[in-house]
C-alpha cells in the first residue's frame, strides 16, 4: 500500500476505502454501545444470582450437616444413592449482534420428596430438607453459569469491538488519510509540473 | 424370663458407659474439634476413635467412632440375648436391618460399586460382615430378594414379591414400603409369639408400645411432609404403616388436608402429642423446621420408653430405653460435630439436640 503509485484511480480507490472504514467504525460503535447495554443489564443479574447462590450453598451445607448429625454419613449416603439421576440440562446458542450467546435450559431440578427415588416416610425430614437445598443450588450453580456465560462473552465481546474501533480510529483512517494526502499532493504536484511545462512549450513555439 | 433378668442386668452395666451430664456440658462448651475429639478420647468411645486410622479429618474419625461403636452395641445386645429374650432383640433391631437391606438395595440400583454400599451400612449383628458384604455384591434387585429368601431372611419374601410392580416404574419406593410395611406387619405378629416381660406386671409392655410409637410418629411424619411438599399421593394409604394407636386414617387424612405445616401440627396436637407438639420452637431459618419436630416426637418415644423402663425394671422397657438413650447419644454428640464444622448457631443447635439425662 505504501508503494502505491499517486494517481487518480487509486485516490478514489482510497476514498472508498476511507468511507468503508468509517462506516466499519460506525457500525462498530453501535455494536459496543448495544453490547454495554446488554452488559449492564446483566449485571444486575449476576451480582443478584450470584448472591442467591452463596446464600442457597450456605443453607445447603447448615441443612447438610443437620443432616449428618441427625441420621449419621451412612443413612444419608444411602438416601444418594437412591436420589442419584441424571441432570437435564439442554445448552443452544442465540445469536446477538453476530454473538453467539449459550443459552442454558434445565427443567425438573428440584424435586419433591416423593421424586428422588426412595420411600420418602423412611427417609429423615433432615436427609430430605439437604437434598432438597442441594437440588436448589444446583440450580442457582446453573443460573449463575448462564449468567455468567454470557456476561463474559460479552465483555469479551466489547473488548475486542473496542480494540477494532481504535484500530480502525488510530493505524487504518490515519494511515488512509495520510496516503489520500501523499497521493492528491502528487497529483496536484504533477499538475504544477505539466502546467509549467505546457507554458515552456508554449514559450519555445512562440 | 430369666433371659430378660440377664439381659437387663447386662444393660444396666452398659447403660453406665453413656455419657453422664457432666461429660455433656463439658463437650458442648468445648469450641474446636481437636478438643472434642480429645475429650472423646478419654470416654467409652476412644478405642473406637483410636481404631480409625489414617489421614482423615477430625470430624469424619469421629463420625466413623460413632458409627463403629451403634454397630458394636447393636451387635453386642443380640450376643448377650437368647430365646424370647433374642426374639425381642431382633425385633428392635429389625428396623435397622430393614435400612441395611434398603441401602443394600439402593446402591445396587443406582451401579455403586460393593464397596461403596458396605461403608454405608450400619451393621446390627444380624447380618456378619460376610453375608452383608454377599448382599452388596448381587447384580439386581431379584438377585438379591431370591438370596435372602435362600438364607430364610423374614424380608426375603415380601421383597420378591414386590419385584413386578417395580419392574416397570423402577421405582424403589415400591420395594422400600413392602419391607417398611413387612417389618412393622412382623414386629406385630411376633408380639403375640412373645409372652409379656412380667405378666404380674400393670399397664402397658413396652416392646408393643414402641412398635406402635414409631408407626404413630413415621405415620405422623409421612403426612406433615407430604403437607410441607404438596404431595398428593395416588393411594394416600400406601405410604402409612399399619398398627399405629394414636392417628387413625382419619386423623391421618384431617392433618393431610390442612393447607400449612403450622395448620398441620395444630391438627396433630388434638392427640396425645398436644404436649409435645405445644412445645415445639419457632421455625428458624437455618436449619430445617421439620428435622426439629422429629427430634421432638423422638423425644416422646424416650420419655415414654424411660417411663417403662421405671415402672417395670425387669421388663423389656430398659432394653427399648437404653436403646433410644444410646442413639440420642450418638445423634446429639455428631450434632455438636457437624455444628463446629459449620458454624451452626448455639440457639439451632440447642433445637436438635436432646439434653436429657
Amino acid at each position: 500500500m505504501t508503494d502505491l503509485s499517486p494517481s487518480r484511480m487509486n485516490l478514489l480507490l482510497l476514498k472508498d476505502r476511507e468511507r468503508a472504514a468509517r462506516g466499519a467504525l460506525e457500525l462498530l460503535r453501535s455494536k459496543r454501545e448495544a453490547l454495554a447495554r446488554e452488559l449492564f443489564a446483566i449485571a444486575g443479574q449476576a451480582v443478584a444470582t450470584r448472591g442467591a447462590l452463596e446464600e442457597t450453598i450456605r443453607r445447603a451445607t447448615w441443612a447438610l450437616a443437620v443432616a449428618l448429625g441427625h441420621e449419621g454419613r451412612a443413612d444419608v449416603e444411602s438416601a444418594a444413592f437412591a436420589a442419584r439421576r441424571e441432570i437435564p440440562v439442554s445448552i443452544s446458542e442465540r445469536s446477538f449482534w453476530g454473538i453467539r450467546v449459550p443459552e442454558i435450559r434445565w427443567q425438573g431440578i428440584v424435586r419433591s420428596a416423593d421424586a428422588r427415588g426412595y420411600s420418602f416416610p423412611g427417609v429423615a425430614s433432615a436427609t430430605q430438607a439437604a437434598a432438597r437445598e442441594f437440588e436448589k443450588a444446583l440450580q442457582a450453580v446453573l443460573e449463575v453459569v448462564a449468567v455468567e456465560t454470557r456476561f463474559k462473552k460479552i465483555g469479551a465481546e466489547i473488548g475486542k469491538s473496542t480494540r477494532r474501533i481504535n484500530v480502525l480510529n488510530e493505524v487504518i483512517l490515519p494511515g488512509l488519510r495520510t496516503r489520500m494526502r501523499t497521493i492528491l499532493l502528487a497529483l496536484e504536484e504533477r499538475e504544477r509540473e505539466n502546467v509549467f511545462r505546457m507554458k515552456r512549450f508554449k514559450g519555445r513555439t512562440r | 424370663m430369666s433371659d430378660l433378668f440377664y439381659l437387663n442386668t447386662r444393660l444396666h452395666a452398659m447403660r453406665a458407659q453413656l455419657l453422664s451430664r457432666r461429660e455433656y456440658e463439658t463437650i458442648l462448651a468445648l469450641p474446636d474439634l481437636s478438643s472434642i475429639a480429645a475429650a472423646l478420647r478419654e470416654s467409652p468411645y476412644g478405642q473406637f476413635i483410636e481404631s480409625t486410622g489414617g489421614e482423615v479429618p477430625e470430624a469424619a474419625r469421629i463420625e466413623e467412632a460413632l458409627r463403629r461403636n451403634v454397630s458394636r452395641t447393636l451387635s453386642r445386645l443380640l450376643a448377650i440375648s437368647s430365646g424370647d429374650c433374642a426374639e425381642g432383640v431382633r425385633i428392635v433391631l429389625g428396623r435397622w436391618e430393614v435400612q441395611a437391606v434398603k441401602t443394600v438395595l439402593r446402591g445396587i440400583v443406582s451401579g455403586a460399586s460393593p464397596a461403596e454400599i458396605l461403608s454405608s451400612l450400619v451393621p446390627t449383628g444380624l447380618h456378619d460382615e460376610a453375608a452383608l458384604e454377599e448382599m452388596c455384591r448381587q447384580a439386581d434387585p431379584r438377585a438379591l430378594a431370591e438370596l435372602m429368601v435362600t438364607w430364610r431372611e423374614p424380608l426375603g419374601r415380601p421383597l420378591l414379591r414386590a419385584l413386578p410392580s417395580f419392574r416397570e416404574p423402577r421405582d424403589l419406593a415400591i420395594l422400600e414400603s413392602a419391607m417398611d410395611r413387612c417389618w412393622f406387619e412382623q414386629a406385630a405378629k411376633r408380639l403375640q409369639e412373645i409372652q409379656p416381660s412380667s405378666p404380674w406386671a400393670d399397664g402397658e409392655d413396652a416392646l408393643p408400645l414402641f412398635v406402635s410409637l414409631s408407626v404413630d410418629t413415621t405415620n405422623l411424619m409421612t403426612v406433615l411432609k407430604e403437607v410441607v411438599d404438596r404431595i398428593v399421593p395416588g393411594n394416600p394409604d400406601r405410604h402409612l404403616l399399619p398398627g399405629g394407636r394414636i392417628f387413625d386414617t382419619n386423623a391421618l387424612d384431617r392433618i393431610r388436608a390442612s393447607p400449612t405445616l403450622a395448620e398441620a401440627l395444630q391438627e396433630a396436637g388434638r392427640s396425645l402429642f398436644l404436649r409435645p407438639l405445644a412445645t415445639l420452637p419457632a421455625p428458624a431459618k437455618e436449619i430445617p423446621f421439620l428435622a426439629v419436630v422429629e427430634r421432638q416426637l423422638d423425644r416422646v418415644l424416650l420419655r415414654a420408653s424411660r417411663g417403662l423402663a421405671r415402672v417395670d425394671p425387669l421388663g423389656w422397657g430398659p432394653l427399648v430405653s437404653f436403646l433410644l438413650d444410646k442413639l440420642r447419644e450418638v445423634r446429639n454428640l455428631r450434632m455438636i460435630v457437624r455444628a463446629r464444622l459449620v458454624d451452626l448457631p448455639e440457639a439451632e443447635l440447642g433445637h436438635l439436640l436432646i439434653l436429657e439425662y
